[in-house]
């Protein structure tokens, strides 16, 4: 029933702006978890240096585009207040990974 | 002996034939979304393909024709070109979709984009196809495919909860996110149920000149092929059930599934990964090719096999060279290829009654298969098989329109 239902809202309209920045959050969310994976990997010489950093490019671009995004979709000041914070706390997860990297290879 | 060589060869061929990027992609993605829930769609994507298979196999065998000639023969060459044209379509999705797989281990392996080596690996495919023979391609991309078997190694190793699996095989309905979950479903099928496996599959017989005496090969090749395919498949969606799905992480890209394999294997997984996809999506660039190319030159009633020059089958090779140039093109030009791939899969999926009706028809035909014709059961089989395809096809349109 609930796919129907998921169907039917897919054929009749597109997501709505409240379940779009909810997907953004989860992506971001998804490519901190990454980054961190990634960065344990580095660390313990399990993965390349050049895949982790064009990793965590890639994340670090995900989370620009997200927070460009959010700006733009017409949601409440609450839910838009929360994702930005989220999507802040997973900059800085971001941005301590790098400089923690930066210092191991140092 | 001579046909136990054979038999031996057509399950390494049809294991290794059978991995590609649309497995990967869509496989990694079901397990990181929805850890094994999906498997049911694997498990009932893979009967439909064994039995659809061995209907090729058995109809090259019996008839000593593929099955688009067969196509043609029995609808007529007017009725035959819509549906080729669509097929013909999803082919060059699929051949981009490989060539952006192979690029993609390429960047893995090298840092260097995708869209750098898009060129390059387009003309090792050609220059393949171009210089060896059919034997060549079937089986050095199939025994170098046996690297894939990393992925059965590594699931397990990590143990999954044999009691979670066979849950999981039957159908249930997903606990959030609906239309992702259905949308995975139909691409999982999709990607399983490919046209070109058939075509390929059955062209093959005929370039191996199959006859009767070659029925019980087909059949226990598609069945243990097929089979050993699948398994390897459904390893990749526990193993990204277990590594990714715990982390939250959501398998869109393909830096984000590389290191499934590291936490079994840390000092190999990596490039064990890497190479398992290239390889896999190289064989698969290489029998999609062919495979479009002997569909259009038995469609057209042109000139057609592997095992001749290029110069003397001029349009077949010139159809690969045209596939391969648009393929090359489409990833050169930065389409992101998992993208590319979840749309495919998806569209294959709507496609599939394209594929599966015809079966219907030609496997009755008692003038052409004698006693070979379908009995009641596969027929009563074949017909399940076009429901579920035309169940396929009403669900994916909305979610290919909206949801991918």
């Amino acid at each position: 029933m609930k796919a129907l239902l998921a169907l039917c809202v897919l054929v009749i309209g597109c997501k709505s702006d409240e379940s779009k920045a909810s997907d953004l959050a989860d992506r971001a969310s998804s490519w901190a978890a990454t980054a961190g994976v990634v960065t344990t990997g580095m660390a313990q010489n399990k993965l390349p240096l050049t895949f982790g950093r064009n990793t965590l490019e890639d994340a670090q671009k995900e989370l620009d585009a997200a927070r460009k995004q959010i700006v733009d979709l017409r949601i409440s000041d609450s839910t838009r207040r929360e994702v930005m914070q989220a999507l802040s706390g997973q900059a800085d997860s971001l941005a301590r990974l790098k400089t923690e990297l930066a210092r191991r290879k140092q | 002996m001579k046909k136990a060589l054979q038999l031996a060869l057509g399950i390494l061929t049809a294991i290794g034939g059978f991995f590609d990027i649309g497995n990967l992609v869509t496989c990694s993605q079901a397990g990181a979304s929805f850890r094994f829930q999906l498997l049911w769609a694997l498990g009932l994507g893979t009967v439909i393909v064994i039995l659809l298979v061995e209907m090729s196999g058995r109809f090259a065998a019996v008839a000593g024709k593929t099955l688009p000639e067969a196509i043609r023969d029995h609808f007529g060459a007017r009725m035959a070109i819509g549906p080729f044209v669509v097929l013909a379509v999803l082919h060059v999705m699929i051949l981009a979709s490989e060539i952006g797989g192979v690029a993609l281990a390429m960047q893995l392996l090298t840092g260097i984009s995708f869209k750098v080596w898009a060129i390059p690996v387009g003309i090792l495919i050609w220059l393949f196809l171009w210089r060896a023979t059919f034997d060549a391609v079937e089986y050095s991309t199939s025994t170098l495919g046996m690297v894939t078997l990393c992925f059965v190694v590594a699931a397990v190793l990590y143990h999954p909860s044999n009691e979670e699996i066979l849950k999981s095989l039957l159908p249930s309905l997903p606990k959030s996110d609906p239309a992702k979950y259905w949308l995975y479903a139909v691409s999982i099928m999709g990607a399983l149920i490919s046209p070109f496996l058939f075509y390929f599959y059955s062209s093959g017989a005929v370039e191996d000149k199959w006859d009767k005496s070659y029925v019980w090969i087909n059949r226990i090749v598609s069945v243990m092929g097929m089979t050993f395919g699948a398994v390897i498949s459904g390893a990749l969606l526990i193993i990204a059930g277990m590594v990714l799905y715990p982390r939250g992480i959501s398998a869109d890209n393909i830096n984000q599934v590389a290191f499934v394999l590291t936490e079994k294997f840390p000092f190999w997984g990596f490039a064990l990964f890497a190479a398992s996809m290239g390889v896999a999506c190289l064989g698969a660039a290489l029998e999609v090719a062919l495979s479009l190319a002997y569909a259009t030159a038995q469609l057209f009633g042109w000139e057609w096999g592997m095992d001749c020059t290029p110069g003397k089958h001029a349009r077949f090779s010139l159809t690969y060279t045209v596939a391969i140039l648009i393929g090359t093109m489409t990833i050169a030009v930065g389409v992101q290829p998992v993208k590319l791939t979840m749309l495919t899969m998806a569209l294959n999926a709507m496609a599939l009654p394209i594929v599966s009706i015809p079966f219907l028809l030609l496997m009755n035909d008692r003038r052409v298969l004698g006693d070979k014709a379908n009995g009641p059961l596969m027929n009563t089989a074949t017909l399940l098989i076009v429901a579920t395809s035309v169940v396929l096809f009403v669900v994916s349109l909305p979610l290919v329109v909206m949801g991918s």
